[in-house]
């Protein structure tokens, strides 16, 4: 037992690779939320006088809504544990400081930054991308506003439009006023408002009728300052019989004081349109005493609005202090088709309250969630689902499976669906269940010559290769190593 | 809701007054003690977690009255028949008060103690009175604060060591009054070590008529107890039923209890078991039948304390007309309780477009070496199998009885009493030729 505590301190004491800081110049509005600093920020982006609108209208709400700390103890339901959050204390806008016009190309980019996403291995170069094999289109979000996105003319060329959020605003202000907050409306949670409110940057996305995006979009986040809240809003738009896959990946330096990020993210499918969302987090998650890391507070929703569409998110979870996000599809069209699937690993002192929510609306809907859930060290790791079908959702048919594994005596594994039905038709099945890794197997394969800490990681890589498989390449075999890194040396 | 809130504090003023001499009693503080807090706290919300989906306004319709005290001379034994058991030993109780004309008691097996609770709070309050104070469940409950602070009538059941208590114990709760009105039953059941016992509730009502039940029932069992516990809630579909009954299980003692849910029109259910000894064993078993407007609401909870336990649990139900059911069952493993293994399983059928199911059926471990799991299944009558049937020259509706009795049968045939199985199985075919009644003429 003695060997399998020295092993388990080992992997915990596992860095975090991404840690370090980049001595960058920053912009920044000073800490504090207030009407002003909404209105610093929409200036900021010349934005038009709508979107200012909008995010004072969504400002005002936030002030009457509750923090979900402060609901009577009987109403709260989240696993999740944190200190209050000073509202007043953040800084809710900071950018890399950068000629006045904007860098027109990569080379006016500071060469720090691309240095920097460089260590992260984002190949945020073109030149090395389009060297290479099939690219991936990558839009680079610096704490909160966008700095670079690869391929756009090439995208553009089949009228795709891929780019940051602000530049959206500009070009493409129809389609942001139409769907913007048409999916996460600012009233939804106290998160997505204040993200409405203060919002900085995000990616853009617009895939016309018919097309079929040639290559992977990317957007890779990474907070850097200080203090600094990260709020950026992702909006897909799928029109009809079109595809996309989009990947999403994040980091931050290491700090001891906790930093938020409440992002939001709108997918829409039109008729026959798919849209496919993988996400790898990887948030700084804290030291082993639960000291620093990110609270990972974010809403993601798709709304299948046409028939047969289909929408598709796939998470990897292994960074964040804490995180707390529920991806969700409302499936509107007919037949149209949800997908989550989502390996969450909390280690350290991490905490996770994730899962996902299927809203059946439409005639033969179908939604499918798979979460495995895997904790270790002082993690406490929570499944919660939720999955309503409406009056008129005939025929409607959703599968829902969580498994979770307990590595070590510290850990927590929960699993907390909802399931509401309100159509005779319809057909739900949901399991779950709990385990450890059975000594047997481990036992099968040391007496195989495999040593413990690898059967361990075959293991926990067997248990989540449900949901890896879901990822697109690059992606899975990064996840891979993370899920290696996380789990590293916890061998038990 | 505040008003409501305030109405119960009123009302406790009327109670106090009514109680004469007791109101000097140890036990008083404790009602006393129970009102105070119910005032801080208040009625439930549809946003409080434990009442998430629960049609909570339909709680604050009616204002129930305190219950008559003395009427139970218009209840006749003809009256009780369908509810009589025979060969066990019966309380009755109308209203809430124990009606000791109607009851048989008999001879008890010397070590049994089985008397009403107002009688043993009268006579020997000392001996109960520190069990009444505490909370029942691990679990807040502001009807069951109700409960303490109207409490003054129930079961008070006793199993000395060693002692096997041969008859099943049939407790029978009566309502029947011209206006709305609530009584609060509270029954404690102590069990020692090495005992067996079996007991069964029955809550009914006159037919058509309002009233609120407000019940809490207790089992406390000590080591190498056996207790079977059944329970049946045939009330009528106006009234309202709200129940908390909790078990508290020593080391190596096994607890069984299996609800049977037909009345009600608002019927909220706690259950809950603490494996608080070594190597014991629970057992929560429910079917609920709903037709009409019925809600129901089951809320369990088993906590795993102490290694090497096993839970299981199954829930079933059956949806008519616009009926609604919400289950939520909690399996929460604390740290210490390694070598768990516990299942829980939820199903339901509904036979109407307008009926709705909630169900969270939720896990909650602090344990590693464990095995838990959980499942949830709403669907409707397979239709492959009413296909076969009916290719075999069986009516459609007799085919849809069969197989609906096999779904409802897979509960009622874990009844251990020959006689309360077969008075269940009638029950359970009355309820589904209503259902079918219903269907056939809309």
């Amino acid at each position: 037992m003695s060997t399998e505590t020295e092993e388990l301190e080992a992997l915990t004491s596992g860095e975090y690779k991404f840690g370090f800081v980049t001595d960058i110049e920053q912009d920044s509005a000073p800490p504090g939320l207030n009407e002003d600093i909404v209105r610093f920020i929409s200036a900021k982006k010349n934005e038009p006088e709508w979107l200012l609108a909008w995010r004072l209208k969504a400002y005002r709400h936030w002030l009457t809504m509750t923090d979900p700390l402060q609901r009577k103890e009987s109403e709260q339901w989240a696993m999740v544990n944190y200190p209050d959050i000073n509202y007043q204390d953040i800084v809710y806008y900071s950018a890399p400081k950068r000629p006045e016009d904007g860098p027109q190309s990569l080379d006016e980019v500071d060469p720090e930054l691309i240095a920097t996403y460089e260590k992260l291995g984002i190949p945020i170069e073109e030149q090395k991308l389009l060297a290479g094999v099939p690219g991936v289109a990558v839009d680079a979000v610096f704490d909160s506003v966008s700095v670079a996105t690869t391929f756009k003319d090439t995208l553009a060329k089949q009228g795709i439009i891929f780019g940051s959020f602000s530049d959206a605003v500009h070009e493409h202000p129809e389609l942001v006023h139409k769907y913007l907050g048409s999916v996460v409306p600012y009233t939804d949670n106290y998160f997505a408002a204040l993200n409405s409110a203060v919002f900085s940057d995000g990616s853009f996305c617009y895939i016309p009728k018919g097309v079929r995006c040639p290559m992977e979009l990317s957007t890779y986040f990474r907070i850097n300052a200080a203090n600094t809240g990260q709020f950026e809003r992702t909006l897909i738009i799928a029109d009809d019989d079109s595809y996309v896959s989009y990947l999403e990946g994040c980091t931050a330096p290491m700090r001891d004081e906790n930093q938020l990020h409440a992002a939001v993210v709108e997918l829409v499918t039109h008729d026959n349109a798919h849209i496919k969302y993988s996400t790898v987090q990887n948030w700084y998650p804290g030291d082993k005493d639960g000291k620093g890391g990110i609270y990972n507070f974010v809403t993601k929703r798709g709304a299948c609005r046409g028939v047969n569409s289909k929408i598709s998110w796939t998470q990897v979870e292994t960074g964040s202090a804490i995180t707390w996000k529920y991806p969700s599809c409302i499936l509107q069209g007919d037949n149209s088709v949800g997908e989550f699937y989502s390996v969450a690993v909390t280690s350290l002192k991490q905490q996770a309250d994730t899962g996902s929510k299927m809203i059946h609306i439409g005639k033969n809907t179908k939604s499918t969630i798979i979460s495995k859930g895997i904790s270790a060290l002082r993690g406490q790791n929570t499944y919660r689902g939720a999955v309503q079908i409406l009056k008129g959702a005939r025929n409607a048919r959703n599968f829902t499976q969580c498994d979770s594994m307990l590595i070590g005596d510290q850990c927590g594994a929960h699993t907390f669906p909802y399931i509401d039905v309100r159509n005779s038709t319809a057909q739900i099945e949901h399991e779950a269940t709990t385990s450890k890794i059975g000594e047997d197997q481990i036992f099968y394969c040391n007496q195989r010559g495999l040593s413990t800490e690898d059967a361990v990681s075959m293991i926990v890589n067997g248990f989540c290769k449900e949901v890896l498989a879901e990822l697109p390449m690059e992606f899975a075999v990064e996840a891979q190593k993370l899920l290696g890194i996380s789990l590293e040396g916890s061998v038990g | 809701m505040a008003s409501d809130h305030q109405a119960w504090v009123e009302k406790f003023k009327t109670f106090e007054a009514s109680l004469n001499g007791q109101a000097s009693q140890p036990i008083h503080q404790v009602r006393k003690a129970a009102i105070s807090h119910f005032e801080q706290v208040s009625l439930p919300t549809s946003a409080d977690e434990a009442w998430k989906t629960v049609n909570t306004s339909l709680l604050t319709q009616p204002d129930f009255a305190l219950p008559p005290t003395h009427n139970q001379g218009d209840v006749s034994i003809e009256t009780l028949s369908p509810y009589v058991l025979s060969d066990t030993i019966q309380l009755v109780f109308i209203n809430g008060h124990f009606a000791k004309d109607l009851s048989d008691i008999g001879d008890l097996p010397s070590g049994v103690r089985v008397e009403s609770l107002a009688l043993t709070l009268a006579q020997t309050p000392n001996a109960i009175t520190d069990q009444l104070s505490h909370n029942v469940g691990s679990e807040p409950n502001p009807f069951t604060t109700l409960n303490t602070a109207f409490m003054h009538d129930g079961a008070f059941v006793h199993i000395a060591n060693n002692t096997i208590c041969d008859r099943p114990i049939h407790l029978l709760f009566f309502s029947q009054s011209e206006t709305p009105s609530a009584s609060h039953p509270r029954n404690l059941i102590i069990a020692e070590d090495n005992t067996q016992l079996t007991l069964i509730e029955t809550y009914a009502g006159t037919k058509e008529q309002t009233y609120l039940t407000n019940s809490v029932t207790e089992f406390i069992a000590g080591n190498n107890a056996q207790v079977d516990h059944y329970k049946l809630e045939l009330e009528t579909l106006q009234s309202f039923h709200i129940a908390n009954q909790h078990a508290q299980l020593g080391r190596s003692t096994n607890v069984t209890s299996h609800a049977f849910s037909i009345g009600g029109a608002f019927v909220r259910n706690d259950v809950s078991a603490y494996l608080g000894g070594e190597g014991c064993e629970a057992t929560v078993n429910g079917l609920y039948l709903l037709e009409g407007k019925q809600h129901i609401d089951n809320y369990t909870l088993l906590e795993h304390a102490e290694p090497h336990c096993p839970s299981h649990e199954l829930y079933k139900g059956i949806l008519g007309d616009t009926s609604r059911a919400i289950f939520r069952g909690k399996i929460h493993v604390h740290q210490k309780a390694q070598r768990t293994d516990a299942y829980q399983q939820n199903e339901n059928i509904l036979l109407s477009d307008d009926a709705r199911v909630n169900t969270k059926p939720q896990l909650e471990i602090y344990a590693d070496d464990v095995k838990c799991s959980h499942g949830a299944i709403v669907g409707q009558l397979n239709d492959d199998a009413l296909f076969y049937l009916q290719a075999r020259g069986i009516s459609k509706t007799e085919s849809r009885n069969m197989l609906l009795k096999a779904f409802a049968d897979d509960i009622a045939d874990r009844v251990k009493v020959d006689t309360l199985r077969q008075h269940i199985e009638t029950i359970i075919q009355q309820k589904f030729d209503r259902l079918y009644h219903a269907k056939e003429t809309a």
